[in-house]
């Protein structure tokens, strides 16, 4: 019977452990471009900190932003791609990055807002 | 005997413990997490600056700003919230921090009006979004308040919801604030909020004050000018600081003691959500077209020739009929004083700051003036005197204090 | 030397509540705590109204604003002066004058109030609590154990209750329930669906009655003494006059006992379970979406102890009304002895098990309120040998209105009817109207003038009903 018991209760404690959470995108404000070394270095707030976290792009990666089509009659948005000269500090963006020899490295980058908040 | 009783107890305990787990209703934004993890809307009421901004009941159905807002949705919003309204735009699949569903029916339901302004004027920066890294823009720089509105109500029609989008329409928009009301408001104010609660009767038997009925149009304590309702920071004031007893028959010793608690301890956060039930009691809040508030100007100082106006004031807008010579409460029509519900109602005692139902800082007894008291004889001043009077009036009031309190003293 | 330093704390609090600085004093603890009027929690003191249900709840807080730093921010803001005495009251209570009618004798006496309590209570965190109370009695009857009979003296100690209460809504959260914290007190559930406040534990020396529709704990109509008769040198007593007491409570069985040992009987208006004296005991009880409460507990009586279990339908405010309905299931394990069978006088060697259950209502409208019970008692094993002598049931009725004619004044009449178990050869039935008016000069001061008539025969050899009036004048007071 206390056996029993215990075992109820170990039950109850350990299915109230929460459970991890998945890798998720960098997002934050350009704070510099770097284009001789290839980095950007973004402003980032998670969970009440902000800090700066530099993310360095390969030649793979892909800088994206969305537009409405131009063509009249087309719904939806289109996939532009840009450079890395063509961001500029102070914009939104979301980075899907990967870690790399103690690095974080930039998948896709993509442009949410193109201007300061 | 004792042991045998014991384990069936105990298991019957642990029965208990389990069974409660088991039984999880589904987590709401009352309740928080459950949005947060798809991005969005955290459980936090509008703050103040915005809690009295209530989106005009036409505007959710109104065809013409539905297809403005359709307009505007789909050049600055689309984007991350999705065509569709699902936060699936292609900017907002790339986010860390997902933009909500709008097709969320129960999520859209416990979005309040004010709540879906504040987000839409202020963005991602003020938190708690901000610290949470939300992406979302402000928007108030760019777009008019009608544009907001228009924005919302495109948004609305994603949720398959009709009709206004209020918490009569959305109980559970309010959901947290009616258990709150319903654990330390209902005794006094009543289950609907008539101020027809089981303790009134007994606290201050057939006279004034009863507790506060909510569904009517006439609120005491106010910034707004007569008639009107008041805001919800004015509200809030009363909540977070009770309402003191002026005085009356069984209360020495205990005079200045409040009638109505404070509920200072009581988290910011869920004062703001009692306050949306009980503003949800009485449609007046979301009817009225603008929220007009009386400019109280910084205090001038205190002079001789200011009391001495003061004074004069006093007797010609007939303070001293109700409050008598020396302001005690006891002038000539103050036994035959009313309320609104036709109860027997005392004069303010005005040597008694501390007892001032409304504040007694200067500012406040400006205010009072002007504003009067709704439900009371006490009428507002605010057509037939000019501030520089009111002023005058205000400090002479509060040069009456027993003990020779200055203008200056007295607190709420 | 404990009882010289008890008085001495209680006339330095005295005293410091009324040299203290600020312009209100002399008021009780939770009015000092919360700088509320009595009146704001108390329909008239010591009687709860809904908000002071709700406030003793929650334990004795603000519901859902809780001080969140509780003891240490009350010290840090207040000061350590203020809150030792935010945290204390007194209570003086009793008759100063007597007249009381009966074919013995009419009796007439001036007497002192003859109780006064010491009450210590105060929220140390939002999810613990304290209430302590100390009882000082110049004139207490109690049953001298070691002699074996009732006698007079001084009682000073522990008072009816002196427990903590601790919500334990965190500790299910811990386990994995759903929890939110309204104004720092942990609620199990989630708006909108099933909300659970609490549960809140009592432990400690409880009556745990509060919570019931018919609140005894905290009366208007206060119980009167035991009289008894003792000569100088007799070893034993003899009970002249019983209590009046609310019957639906009582004992309601003639011919009890308490104990072997010391064979002290458990009288007929003896306030047994679900209102108690206090007793060591724990006590569980949670609000069900803010209209159901739920109570269990145990509680020690006597040799044995009790288990209850209590449930209380609220229908909440409006038109000034307020009502509730509570049902109420208690069995208690040993806790009376059944009579020698060859000696009535004495206790036996077999331990009744009691039966209780019953039902209580509670009405608020207006200046009226009206509250009642209805309990029935039922004992179990009873010795083969008393079978014949002994009715096992009882069952007792209390109904009380009280009325605000006036701000000042409050009229209370009570009904209690007792239909008696225990030995055929004792027991009586009895009815009893009492009529009371309250005169509140302030909301902390009550001088009452009561009198209690015996509506049944005079039965001159009957405690319970060998008198016809009896009258008190006496004042409750509270600082």
């Amino acid at each position: 019977m206390t056996r029993a018991m215990f075992v109820i209760v170990a039950l109850v404690v350990v299915s109230a452990a929460p459970s991890v959470a998945d890798e998720a995108p960098i997002s934050g404000t350009v704070k510099a471009i770097d284009a001789s070394v290839k980095t950007l270095t973004l402003q980032t707030t998670v969970q009440g900190k902000t800090r700066d976290v530099t993310i360095v792009l390969k030649p793979e990666t892909k800088i994206v932003k969305f537009a409405r089509p131009t063509e009249p009659g087309k719904t939806g948005f289109v996939e532009q791609q840009l450079a890395l000269s063509d961001l500029k500090p102070g914009w939104f963006v979301s980075v899907t990055t990967k870690h790399e020899g103690g690095n974080e490295v930039a998948e896709i980058v993509t442009v949410v807002l193109e201007k300061p908040r | 005997m004792r042991t045998k009783l014991f384990t069936p107890l105990a298991i019957g305990v642990l029965g208990l413990l389990v069974g409660l787990w088991l039984v999880r209703p589904p987590a709401t934004r009352a309740n928080g997490d459950k949005h947060e993890e798809n991005g969005g809307h955290a459980h936090v009421p509008a703050p103040l600056e915005y809690a009295d901004v209530h989106v005009p009941l036409s505007v959710w159905t109104d065809p013409a700003m539905i297809t403005r807002g359709k307009e505007i949705y789909a050049t600055r919003c689309a984007v991350c919230h999705g065509d569709q309204g699902d936060g699936k735009g292609p900017a907002g699949v790339a986010l860390p921090l997902k933009p909500p569903d709008f097709r969320d029916k129960d999520g859209v339901a416990e979005m309040r009006d004010n709540y879906w302004f504040w987000r839409v004027s202020e963005g991602g920066q003020v938190e708690p979004f901000k610290g949470k890294g939300s992406a979302m823009p402000p928007w108030k720089s760019e777009l008019s308040v009608e544009d907001r509105w228009a924005v919302m109500a495109y948004q609305h029609t994603f949720s398959g919801h009709h009709g206004p989008h209020v918490p009569w329409e959305h109980p559970e928009s309010v959901a947290m604030g009616r258990d709150i009301f319903a654990m330390a408001c209902v005794p006094c104010h009543g289950v609907a909020g008539k101020g027809d609660g089981s303790v009134g009767a007994m606290l201050a038997p057939r006279r004034a004050p009863q507790p506060r009925d909510f569904t009517s149009a006439e609120f005491k304590f106010r910034s707004t000018p007569s008639g009107q309702l008041p805001t919800t920071a004015d509200l809030f004031r009363t909540l977070t600081e009770g309402v003191r007893s002026g005085g009356g028959p069984m209360t020495i010793g205990l005079r200045g003691h409040r009638i109505m608690p404070s509920f200072q301890h009581m988290p910011v956060e869920q004062r703001l959500e009692v306050l949306e039930y009980v503003k949800s009691l009485n449609r007046g809040f979301w009817e009225r077209s603008e929220v007009q508030t009386v400019a109280v100007p910084v205090p001038p100082t205190l002079t001789p020739e200011r009391l001495t106006r003061g004074k004069q004031l006093y007797a010609d807008a007939e303070c001293l009929a109700c409050h008598g010579a020396r302001g005690r409460g006891d002038g000539s029509s103050a036994p035959t004083l009313k309320d609104n519900r036709d109860l027997p109602i005392a004069a303010t005692d005005l040597t008694r700051p501390e007892r001032f139902k409304n504040g007694a800082r200067p500012e406040d007894v400006y205010r009072t003036l002007v504003t009067g008291l709704a439900g009371t004889p006490m009428p507002s001043y605010g057509d037939s005197l000019e501030p520089d009077q009111a002023w005058d009036l205000a400090y002479y009031v509060l040069s009456l204090s027993r003990g020779g309190r200055t203008a200056e003293a007295g607190f709420r | 030397m404990f009882r010289r330093a008890f008085f001495a704390t209680v006339l330095a609090g005295m005293l410091l509540a009324y040299v203290d600085a600020r312009p209100v004093d002399a008021i009780p603890a939770f009015a000092r705590q919360y700088d509320m009027q009595c009146n704001a929690c108390h329909t008239r003191p010591p009687r709860l109204n809904r908000f002071g249900e709700q406030f003793h709840m929650m334990g004795f807080q603000i519901p859902s604003a809780s001080r969140p730093d509780g003891l240490v921010g009350s010290l840090k803001d207040d000061g350590t002066l203020k809150t030792v005495i935010d945290s204390l009251a007194l209570r003086v209570s009793g008759g100063l004058f007597e007249y009381s009618e009966s074919p013995r004798e009419t009796e007439v006496k001036f007497e002192p109030p003859d109780e006064v309590e010491l009450f210590v209570s105060r929220a140390i965190t939002p999810n613990f609590s304290f209430f302590v109370e100390f009882e000082y009695e110049p004139n207490a009857t109690e049953f001298d154990r070691d002699r074996g009979y009732f006698n007079r003296g001084h009682k000073f100690g522990l008072g009816k209750e002196a427990f903590f209460m601790a919500n334990l809504g965190g500790v299910l959260g811990a386990l994995g329930a759903p929890t939110m914290e309204m104004g720092g007190q942990t609620m199990v559930g989630r708006h909108g669906g099933f909300t659970m406040h609490g549960p809140m534990l009592m432990a400690g020396k409880i009556d745990p009655n509060t919570n019931f529709s018919y609140a005894t704990n905290r009366q208007l109509i206060l119980d009167t003494e035991l009289e008894f008769e003792k000569e100088e040198g007799e070893n034993q007593s003899k009970v002249h006059r019983l209590p009046i007491v609310p019957y639906a409570f009582a004992s309601k069985f003639f011919g009890v006992f308490k104990d072997r040992r010391e064979h002290e009987p458990q009288l007929v208006t003896d306030q047994v379970m679900y209102n108690t004296t206090g007793a060591p005991g724990a006590d569980f009880h949670a609000m069900f979406n803010d209209v159901v409460l739920g109570e269990v507990g145990f509680l020690r009586e006597n040799e044995g102890f009790n288990t209850y279990g209590m449930v209380r339908y609220d229908i909440l405010d409006r038109k000034e009304l307020t009502f509730n309905v509570s049902a109420l299931f208690n069995w208690g394990f040993g806790v009376v002895r059944a009579p020698d069978s060859a000696d009535h006088e004495r206790a036996g060697g077999q331990r009744l098990d009691r039966l209780r259950y019953g039902v209580a209502a509670n009405a608020r409208w207006k200046g009226l309120d009206v509250y009642g019970a209805l309990i029935w008692d039922r004992m179990y094993g009873l010795p083969s040998e008393l079978r014949g002598e002994f009715d096992r049931t009882a069952m007792g009725l209390t109904v009380q209105a009280d009325y605000l004619v006036h701000e000042n004044v409050l009229v209370s009449s009570r009904f209690d009817q007792l239909w008696a178990g225990g030995l055929k050869d004792e027991k009586l039935d009895g009815t009893v109207l009492t009529a009371q008016i309250r005169y509140y000069p302030w909301q902390n001061i009550a001088f009452f003038v009561r009198d209690s008539v015996n509506l049944r025969s005079l039965v001159e050899d009957s405690p319970l009903r060998n008198w016809r009036n009896q009258l008190f004048i006496g004042i409750d007071w509270d600082f």
